[in-house]
């Protein structure tokens, strides 16, 4: 495969990738980084890429795994990250969601499959149903079931 | 809190529709939310703020960058690929030199006093040797070919015969 070709077939999913690993890492770099890192991974598959029965899926999902696996192996924290806020108040408000954020993604990285994918599919990247259900091919009913178990998991694990 | 419980079974369920969403983000939010509650507060708006960012700006020049890498990985397959085939061809043309220095030499000129000390009956009666031993040694294997065939028959033959005597006897 050539140079054009590949860039034809990738860069049109570069946005959505940069948005999915960017909701999980909060941090522009990172998100950049991880982009890159599997943009290039492709690159070395580019030959293997037609038996790829769907191009879009494979990459989002690259991409959410390896962002994931960067937060749970804590390599890069979410620290960073420019705090916008009006007042005081709705600063620490802020800080304690971004807090709490930081936490919930964490145990969203350290999740078993499949509840990982379909929560961060769902609650971080805001997919609908619908198009969970298409790079899935998971029923809806099925989908909500894990959804349930994996917001029930994570209340258990801040109950503790 | 009867609201509030019934909102968030509805979370833990995934029953909530936008709106109630929002009403239970507010309650979970309020300063007097009683301690029984955190575990459910931290959960439901830790996911909330989860989703915070899903529409980001991307950063300027991330299209040409990740252009400009995918540049710099083709140059270096393109690279590797022309290193390796260049290195193929030295090792056959080495391979060539050497095989030609080993082989030659001495045995043409063996081979030409060969040549002008046998006469030209003696040539042909060679050849004709040559030819029979040949076609001697196709023949014995026509023949082992032959001998195979006529046993895989009779072994076909006798697996036959005792199907046919089980088939009976049932």
């Amino acid at each position: 495969m050539e140079t054009a070709e590949f860039k034809q077939r990738m860069m049109p999913y570069a946005g959505q990738m940069y948005a999915v690993a960017f909701s999980i890492l909060k941090k522009p770099s990172d998100a950049e980084d991880v982009v890159q890192d599997i943009f290039l991974k492709m690159w070395e598959k580019r030959h293997s890429m037609d038996s790829i029965a769907n191009l879009k899926a494979y990459v989002l999902s690259s991409v959410r795994n390896k962002s994931l696996d960067m937060l749970a192996a804590g390599s890069r924290g979410n620290e960073g990250g420019v705090l916008e806020c009006s007042d005081e108040g709705r600063a620490a408000e802020q800080v304690e969601r971004k807090e709490a954020a930081t936490r919930v993604l964490k145990l969203i990285a350290a999740m078993p499959e499949p509840q990982r994918t379909v929560i961060s599919m769902h609650d971080v990247e805001g997919m609908g149903y619908d198009e969970i259900s298409d790079l899935t091919g998971m029923s809806e009913g099925n989908l909500r079931t894990l959804l349930s178990r994996a917001r029930k998991r994570i209340r258990d694990v801040f109950k503790r | 809190m009867e609201k509030l419980d019934s909102l968030l079974e509805k979370f833990y369920n995934v029953q909530l529709s936008v709106p109630e969403e929002r009403e239970l983000e507010e309650l979970l939010s309020d300063p007097a939310l009683p301690s029984e509650y955190f575990a459910d507060r931290d959960a439901v708006l830790g996911l909330s703020g989860c989703g915070s960012d899903r529409t980001p700006e991307v950063p300027e020049g991330f299209g040409r960058r990740l252009e400009e890498a995918i540049d710099s990985a083709s140059r270096r397959s393109r690279f590797r690929l022309y290193t390796v085939r260049f290195m193929a061809a030295a090792a056959v043309l080495i391979a060539g030199i050497v095989v030609a220095a080993v082989f030659s030499g001495g045995d043409d000129a063996r081979q030409e006093d060969l040549m002008a000390e046998m006469s030209v009956e003696d040539a042909r009666e060679a050849t004709k040797k040559a030819f029979d031993m040949l076609s001697y040694g196709l023949g014995k294997g026509h023949e082992s070919v032959a001998i195979a065939e006529d046993r895989l028959g009779k072994a076909g033959r006798t697996v036959n015969e005792m199907l046919e005597k089980l088939n009976n006897n049932l």
